[in-house]
């Protein structure tokens, strides 16, 4: 079984990211945690339809299950059309997310606000919001 | 002549600015249309009290496929930019709200498998307070794509001496897309630090749609003279300058128009539109 966690950086020892579709890559484990792949998310910094691209990314990859902190409602939809399991909740290193899946499966209990969702809950707000004011929106969004 | 009124900055006075002006103008027998643009958050009607006449649903349009005759080649997910269509597996997801109705799905689809069908995302009102006409859209609650609706609103004005364009705060596609095809824009800004730092990226928006501006400065005299320094250096005139006024204020939060209450305002309001009427 392939499992995916949302990273910060290609390591088993890097903080996790929190975010599904934004994040920079996913490290890539067996269900024993040895590491069989990286996947740089080049989707991190779209502008619309992030999770989506992502959720396509590890499809292509043949993942089985997603371990993450929160993932939107679009980007879940898209891993369980794959029929790819997603499990939210999760901080911490990429090696303590495996671990805990390994051992139960339950993300740990700690100060995340998201409730702990299994399989193929949907989860997180909707992007695209009001964009006012502040800031040089680099590339303006039509 | 059409013009628009808008900052970057939100809060900075357009719509009291908007909706002063028009009815000023109304009052000297113009006719005056007033469109309200900022289709999030439609608020012209607090002030301007329009009775409504009719209102209508806008619809954009978002793919639908037939499963029965797609054979999920991914064409369609390939030519989307915005994630709207994706073929996953077995089955070809489509996520109407990140849709912008472009039709390049339907047409790269060489089964011909997509129609596409009508969702409503709007509403718009008309109605009128005298002799002004009001016009409005209003996004459905948890719908983003304004630019449609905004372009819905613009289509909707009759011909008149002077259409007003209430625009949408920030310099993003709906701003463009309210100030896009008008005369003239005002950009009504405070004499803060934000409020001139979001002046100038919405003074490089307009510049670069190359449509002639000028600058309003609401609650003047709040912060020395770093907006007056920014506009000389720009070669942008000031064109009135609203005073920080706690009568304007109660008239506001009265959902009043400050130029029927107080006739200082209302001078500053017929200077104003007599200097566009003078531009033009």
């Amino acid at each position: 079984m392939r499992i995916a966690i949302s990273a910060t950086e290609s390591s088993l020892d890097a903080p996790m990211d929190e975010r599904f579709g934004r994040c920079p890559c996913f490290v890539i484990t067996d269900s024993e945690g040895a590491v069989q792949d990286m996947v740089e998310n080049i989707h991190a910094e779209r502008g619309s339809g992030a999770g989506i691209q992502a959720a396509r990314l590890l499809i292509e990859r043949d993942v089985s299950v997603v371990l993450t902190g929160r993932c939107g409602p679009n980007a879940s939809e898209t891993l369980a059309a794959a029929g790819i399991g997603i499990v939210t909740g999760y901080s911490g290193t990429v090696r303590q997310a495996v671990e805990r899946y390994a051992a139960g499966g339950e993300p740990p209990a700690n100060d995340n606000p998201a409730p702990a969702t299994r399989s193929f809950a949907r989860g997180g707000g909707r992007g695209m919001g009001r964009g006012s004011g502040m800031g040089g929106a680099k590339t303006p969004r039509n | 002549m059409r013009v628009a009124i808008a900052s970057g900055k939100g809060g900075t006075g357009k719509t009291t600015v908007a909706t002063n002006l028009a009815w000023v103008a109304a009052q000297a027998e113009k006719s005056v249309v007033y469109l309200d643009c900022d289709v999030e958050e439609p608020n012209g009607q607090i002030f301007l009290k329009p009775i409504a006449d009719w209102r209508k649903p806008v619809t954009v349009a978002v793919p639908r496929v037939d499963p029965g005759v797609c054979d999920l080649c991914g064409l369609c997910g390939e030519i989307c930019q915005f994630s709207a269509i994706v073929c996953v597996g077995k089955k070809v997801l489509v996520f109407p709200e990140l849709c912008h109705s472009c039709g390049g799905c339907d047409l790269v689809c060489p089964l011909s498998a997509i129609a596409e069908v009508p969702r409503g995302i709007a509403t718009l009102m008309a109605g009128h307070k005298g002799s002004l006409r009001y016009i409005q859209g209003l996004l459905n609650i948890g719908e983003a794509m304004s630019p449609p609706v905004i372009r819905a609103v613009k289509e909707e004005a009759p011909e008149a001496e002077l259409v007003i364009v209430d625009a949408p705060p920030g310099t993003a596609c709906p701003v463009v897309e309210a100030v896009r095809g008008c005369d003239h824009v005002l950009l009504v800004t405070e004499p803060t630090p934000f409020g001139l730092h979001d002046l100038e990226l919405a003074l490089e928006t307009v510049q670069s749609l190359e449509i002639p501006c000028e600058v309003v400065i609401n609650r003047a005299g709040l912060n020395g003279s770093a907006t007056e320094d920014f506009c000389r250096q720009k070669g942008i005139e000031i064109v009135a300058e609203f005073p920080d006024s706690r009568r304007v204020a109660e008239a506001y939060s009265r959902g009043e128009l400050a130029s029927e209450k107080d006739p200082e305002i209302h001078d500053l309001f017929r200077s104003l539109l007599t200097h566009l009427e003078d531009s033009t």
